[in-house]
């Protein structure tokens, strides 16, 4: 065979498959615009966080997780989450995690079930033992109820911190 | 008014901190008090609770303000001192410092001044400040 043709096959091909280099890159085009940078997507997640002396610090459940590789923060669809140490329950339509933090958004709400508090609000933030409250921050406890533009609540020492225009309502000793 | 004594108490504030297990809650920065027809203002009101319930108040201000209906006849009773000290379950508030309560034309001016707020009547003593305790009665010519 004319050493020429051989020559302009091998040519001919590499130029294909510099051209044909879906290989490398993974196939986009039928991901949703959210999707175009998802990293690792999860079905109904489970992460449990446990401290340093293996006890266990929170849980959380979702029905999807999504990371992107840190070019954001990672996305969670309705995260549920407890923490057994302080007894508090959280929930909310959306939840990004973060190294040393948790951001639920959207008609969050955080439950303590033994005290029977409730603490709602735009957004909460749990992070160490403090969970903040903020964009109409309304707490329901026995003892008192309360409005204010934040709610920082010490969840280890039972301290509550409201700033903001506080409105509170309480119950006169008979 | 009597029937106010069992109303929730309302209290805005800038700032507001609750200790679950102390049983405290303290109240700083334009404390409004209000239940039913009493009202206090302040700059800081510690609030003492026993069992989730509100069982005394200290009210503290430049001066601390008050005022109250004890009851339709005697008509409103207003005070002022640099504390208002509130004890719910005997009705009881101790006005201290520079303390005057006015109650219609009546005035009385003392070091402390105790207001029973069932029988809205006044009390008012010097405390041994070796001030004299000055009180302001106006006839009633009807």
């Amino acid at each position: 065979m004319n050493p020429v043709w051989v020559a302009g096959l091998i040519l001919a091909a590499l130029i294909w498959v510099s051209w044909d280099d879906t290989r490398a890159r993974p196939v986009v085009v039928d991901l949703a615009a959210a999707e175009q940078d998802v990293a690792l997507r999860v079905v109904n997640p489970r992460l449990r966080q446990f401290d340093a002396d293996g006890a266990l610090k929170s849980t959380m459940t979702a029905p999807e997780a999504l990371d992107f590789d840190g070019s954001r923060p990672g996305q969670i669809t309705q995260p549920a989450l407890t923490w057994p140490l302080s007894g508090w329950q959280a929930e909310s339509t959306i939840g990004e995690t973060y190294p040393d933090r948790t951001l639920l958004k959207g008609d969050a709400t955080a439950t303590h079930a033994a005290e029977r508090r409730t603490l709602n609000a735009d957004q909460i933030e749990y992070q160490g033992d403090v969970m903040t409250a903020t964009g109409n921050a309304k707490i329901h406890a026995p003892d008192f109820t309360a409005g204010a533009g934040q709610v920082r609540i010490e969840t280890t020492t039972d301290t509550i911190e409201l700033t903001q225009q506080v409105t509170t309502t309480l119950w006169p000793a008979r | 008014l009597p029937e106010d004594r069992d109303l929730p108490i309302t209290v805005n504030a800038d700032n507001a901190s609750f200790d679950e297990r102390a049983g405290r809650a303290v109240y700083t920065g334009n404390v409004i008090l209000t239940q039913g027809a009493l009202r206090i203002e302040a700059a800081r009101l510690t609030a003492k609770l026993i069992n989730g319930q509100v069982d005394s108040m200290t009210a503290t201000g430049s001066p601390a303000i008050f005022a109250d209906t004890p009851n339709v006849e005697q008509g409103p009773v207003k005070g002022i001192a640099s504390t208002i000290d509130w004890t719910l379950t005997d009705q009881i508030m101790v006005l201290t410092g520079d303390a005057e309560l006015t109650q219609s034309t009546n005035t009385v001016i003392g070091e402390s001044v105790i207001y029973r707020q069932a029988k809205g009547t006044l009390e008012a003593s010097s405390q041994g400040s070796g001030e004299r305790v000055q009180m302001t009665l106006t006839p009633n010519n009807s």
